[in-house]
Formats: C-alpha cells, structure tokens, sequence
C-alpha cells in the first residue's frame, strides 16, 4: 500500500481502525521507518495535547450535579448548592429556600463518602420525607418546650395541664413534662430551621401547638386543626405562645418549608427580642444546652447563612474584615461554602449584607483563605482566581464581582446593579 | 441521562468558553432543550447543543460586550505577586486556552469531544463531519494545538 496518512495514524492511535485496516496499515509500517516515524510523532501530539487539555479541569466545587431547573429527574442525594451567577442571583432574591438549584446543605456525618447515588426519578419539588420528618419533630419539640416550661412553673400543676394539652389532639403524653433537658438542644435545632419569614415561623408555632406532645417522629407536619385549644390557652400558653397559635393555621408546604439561608438568623435574632427569648434562652427550658444566641454566633457548615455579631464574623476571618466605605451593613451572616459559587469549599463565608440606594441588596461575601488553597489552581480548594484577578460576571440584572486580596481573601461583590456600578462600589471595599 | 453526562459537559464547556460560571449555566440549557425535546440519541445531541450554544454564547458575549473579563492587575494596590508554583500553573492554563482559540471551530471541537471519550463515529455526528475525515481532523488539531502552545511558550521564555 502506499503510505499511511496522517488521519489513519490517528485513528490507530485511538483504536478507529476495524481489524482488516489495522492490519494493512500495522503491514506497512513494519517496512516504512518513515511513516514509522510519522507515527511516533503522532503519538507525542496524541500524548501532548492530552496534557494539555487535562490543564483545563474546570474548578471542582462539588462532586454531584446541580438541580435541573424543570427537569423530573432529581439525584437523590443531591443537597448541594449555588455554582453559577445565575444561582447566586437567585440566592440575592431572597428566595434561596425555594430555588430548584438551591438545595439543603448535607447535615453534619450525613453524606457518605463515595460517588453520588444515581438519580431517582421524583416530582421536583417533593420534599424528603427525612427532612418533612426532620422539621416536624422540630417543630413538636418546640410545642413541648413551651408547654413543658409552663407546666413546670406551677409543678403541682403537671398532672392536671398536662392531660387537657394532651386532649387537644390525639396523640400521647408521655413525653410532656419530663422532655426539658431534651428540648432545648431540639431548640436549638430549631432555631437553626425555622422558616425565614414571620409568617411561616408563626404557623410551624402554630402547627406545633397543634401537634401538642406528639412524639417526635417522622411524618408530615400538619398544621392545627383550625381554632387554637382552649384549654392550652387557660392552663400552660403564656400571652407570647397565645399570639401565635392565634394566627391562622398555614397550608401544609409552609409548616414543612425547609429552611432558608437566612432562616436561622432571623429566628435568632427575634429570640433576642423577645418572642423566641423565653424559649430558647430559658435556664428552665434547658439548663445545660447554650442559648439559640449563643449558637447562632457559631454555626456550622451544615446549615444555611446564620446571622451573627460583627464581631463574630471578623474573629471568624482572623481578625479582619472586609467592609464598604460609609456604609452599615444591615446584617452580618455566616454559611456553609457550598451555597456560594466560587467560594473555596471546605471554608465558611462571612456574608455582609448591605442595603444601597434606591433598596439594591448588595452582598460582600468573604472568606479569609490557607495560602495553600490559593495556590491550588488545579481544583481542589482553588477558587480559580490569582492575586490580582478580578473576575467579572453578570448574570440578568446581576453582577458579581470576585477577586483576591493580597491578605488571602476571597472577596464576592454582588448586587443587581451594573458592572461599572458594582466597580465603582468595589473601590469603597477596604 | 443528566448523572452520566453533566460532568463531561460542565468539563467540556468550561474549556471552550474559560468560564466556569458561564459553563453551568450553559449547561444547564442544554438540558433544559433536551427536556423540551428529548434526543433520540442522546449524547452526540447534547454535545451539538452544548457547542452550538457556546459558539452563540461567544458571539453574542462579544457584540452585547458583556463578555466575561478577566482583568490582570486592576487592584494592583491590593495584590500580591502570586507565588511561583500558582503562577506557573496560571501560564500554563493560559497558554493552552490560547492555543485552543487559535484552532478552528471544527478542530477544537473534535479535540474537546475526543477529550471527552467520543469515538469517531459519535464527533462525526456532533460536529457535522464524515466519519472518515475525523482522524485526519484530529491529526491536524493535535499538531496545530501542540505546535500553537510551543511557539507561546517559546515567546514567553523570550520575553524573559
């Protein structure tokens, strides 16, 4: 035959040939030193540009694919979150709880290691029966830790409160008085998982008077069976619980609402007010577990955003924090990396949330990053960025803005404005 | 569908655009056109959608002049000479993503798919080609791409 072209070369290099071809062509190379040659040159391009190309890894944030907006199709163990602008732009609405591409972050030990489960075909927005069960027991626990806390005030009380509360639905008692030390680490828990808004966290209150002292176990949490009970107001409800079993009861999807990046702040800090105070921070209610306060200035990765003191957040960046020139922050978070897109996995984010001209919801994200992550452009920790990069994007009306410091900060600016705009603003961050 | 081929995609999309935001969200649509009108065979089709898409993504970045920027040095007052070892890694992303822009459309493309474990049969499909002209496409694109990164590098060793 006569010689060997470089496109047959390359398709026996990548196994193409059929076996009739690669044994004409194997035929002709073992007597032609050139294509020989050829081909070992062939091969070194062939190597090379494997090489190359394997330099272009795209960051590695998570190891399981995003939700698909509008697809049937959810992988079952997926919970993790934000990669793209477009997510975190959904994440600035506000509406991060409801976002398809946004899921719960994995509770602490939850995921095992190993490769994601394949996809289990399921109605998109059905919710886990492990997390509906998860926030109804939460959502008990807190009806028992205000009836337990006022059934134990007047102790000679116990037997008499106890059996009309139990009355008001059917379900057993046996947990109501003696339920105290348990409550207050569920509190805890749930001052973590309360809807974010006031509404819905009046009508889990209200679906858990309801509940009364139903076991906490899994199951659907239903709201109350219309007017609050009369006898739990009488006997145990102070005015406070009173309020809220007042409100009327909510459609079923609310009392189970997963929680929201910013659900656990807001409850913390209605706790400092007044309405959650009581509850939490109770010596009664819990003598040996913290305040919901306490926890919500050390949160762990496993949850949504908490909001926290200035101060926690800049002992949390080691000292230091980054801030908008002339500018309050209107609330101070901290989240779990994986709700942020780009952030370094693995490293909490300090979120500042700012409020601009004309109501524009400005988000400074930040993390105080190892040197060795930095250096890590590979995947891994890396966030993809060099000292000096600033990378601009802009998704709808959003743009964000990252970059590097030379303090290892990852920095994120982003706001529904324009680039120029956002840069402008970027220069006020010190 | 979307378990076995969102990696590859994600991974193929980010070395065609160089944005790993930009990659997700354009992954995203092509799956969302996959549910709209699912593909009979479904892998070459949604890496056709995939690269379609980026080539649109790339021309309408340019004319709307929202294209991703990557701005070296703008907060210079704030940046730190980055260590050797992240910066060699730097140039060497660089390089071959300028290496890769200066192929053809159909070459980079067969090169990316062949990346992505395409056999002949299924790039030929994808990009629109003859199954017998796919070796010798990939011939050309690994000896552009490799002959494109060594010249940058000899440049750069160059200017040093």
């Amino acid at each position: 035959m006569s010689h060997v072209d470089d496109g047959q070369l390359n398709a026996l290099l990548d196994g193409e040939l059929d076996d009739a071809e690669r044994r004409e062509v194997e035929s002709h190379l073992s007597g032609c030193p050139a294509c020989r040659a050829r081909l070992a040159d062939a091969r070194r391009f062939l190597d090379e540009t494997n090489v190359l190309l394997g330099a272009l890894e795209p960051p590695t944030r998570n190891a399981e694919p995003p939700a698909l907006p509008g697809s049937p199709v959810v992988p079952a163990p997926t919970r993790r979150v934000s990669t793209t602008a477009k997510e975190v732009a959904i994440d600035l609405d506000g509406a991060t709880g409801k976002s398809p591409a946004i899921r719960l972050p994995p509770a602490p030990g939850e995921r095992a290691p190993g490769p994601p489960a394949p996809p289990v075909a399921r109605p998109r927005r059905a919710w886990p029966v492990r997390e509906i069960a998860w926030a109804a027991s939460i959502v008990v626990t807190f009806s028992v830790g205000y009836l337990a806390r006022g059934l134990r005030r007047p102790p000679e009380r116990n037997a008499s409160t106890a059996a009309p509360s139990a009355g008001a639905v059917p379900a057993p008692a046996h947990r109501g008085p003696v339920a105290g030390p348990d409550t207050g680490r569920r509190e805890r828990g749930g001052a973590r998982a309360a809807p974010a808004d006031h509404h819905t966290g009046g009508a889990a209150a209200d679906a858990a008077a309801g509940a009364g002292n139903r076991p906490a176990v899994g199951g659907e949490a239903k709201p109350a069976n219309g007017a609050p009970s009369p006898a739990l107001d009488a006997t145990s409800m102070n005015g406070i619980s009173r309020r809220l079993a007042a409100q009327p009861p909510p459609p079923a999807p609310a009392a189970v609402a997963p929680p929201a990046t910013t659900a656990a702040g807001e409850l913390s800090s209605e706790a400092s007010a007044g309405r959650g105070a009581q509850l939490a921070a109770g010596p009664e209610a819990s003598p040996r577990q913290p305040s919901a306060r306490t926890h919500a200035a050390a949160p762990s990765a496993a949850g949504g955003f908490v909001r926290v003191p200035l101060d926690t957040a800049v002992a949390h960046l080691s000292g230091s924090v980054r801030l908008i020139d002339g500018m309050d922050p209107a609330r101070v978070e901290i989240g779990p990396a994986n709700l942020v897109s780009g952030a370094a996995a693995g490293l909490d984010v300090v979120r500042l949330i700012y409020v601009g001209p004309r109501g524009v919801r400005i988000v400074l994200d930040q993390q105080r990053l190892p040197t060795a992550s930095v250096a890590d452009q590979s995947g891994g920790q890396g966030v993809g960025l060099l000292y000096g990069d600033t990378l601009v994007t802009t998704s709808g009306a959003t743009t964000r803005i990252r970059w590097l410091t030379a303090k290892n900060f990852w920095v994120s600016l982003s706001a529904a404005m324009e680039p120029d705009s956002l840069r402008a603003l970027l220069d006020r961050v010190h | 569908m979307y378990a076995q081929y969102h990696a590859s995609l994600v991974r193929l999309l980010y070395r065609r655009t160089g944005d790993p935001d930009r990659a997700q969200d354009l992954v995203q649509e092509v799956f969302v056109r996959a549910l709209e009108a699912p593909p009979a065979n479904p892998k070459p089709w949604l890496f056709a959608v995939a690269l379609n898409l980026a080539r649109d993504d790339g021309r309408r970045s340019v004319r709307q002049g929202r294209k991703l920027e990557l701005l070296k040095g703008e907060h210079a007052g704030r940046a730190a000479p980055p260590p050797d070892e992240a910066y060699e890694a730097d140039e060497r992303v660089r390089g071959v993503r300028a290496a890769l822009a200066q192929l053809t459309d159909t070459d980079r493309e067969a090169l990316l798919l062949k990346a992505e474990g395409f056999n002949y049969q299924e790039i030929a499909t994808a990009i629109g080609l003859a199954p017998g002209a796919v070796g010798t496409t990939l011939a050309r694109a690994r000896r552009r791409l490799v002959d494109a990164y060594r010249a940058m590098e000899r440049g750069r060793d160059v200017a040093r």
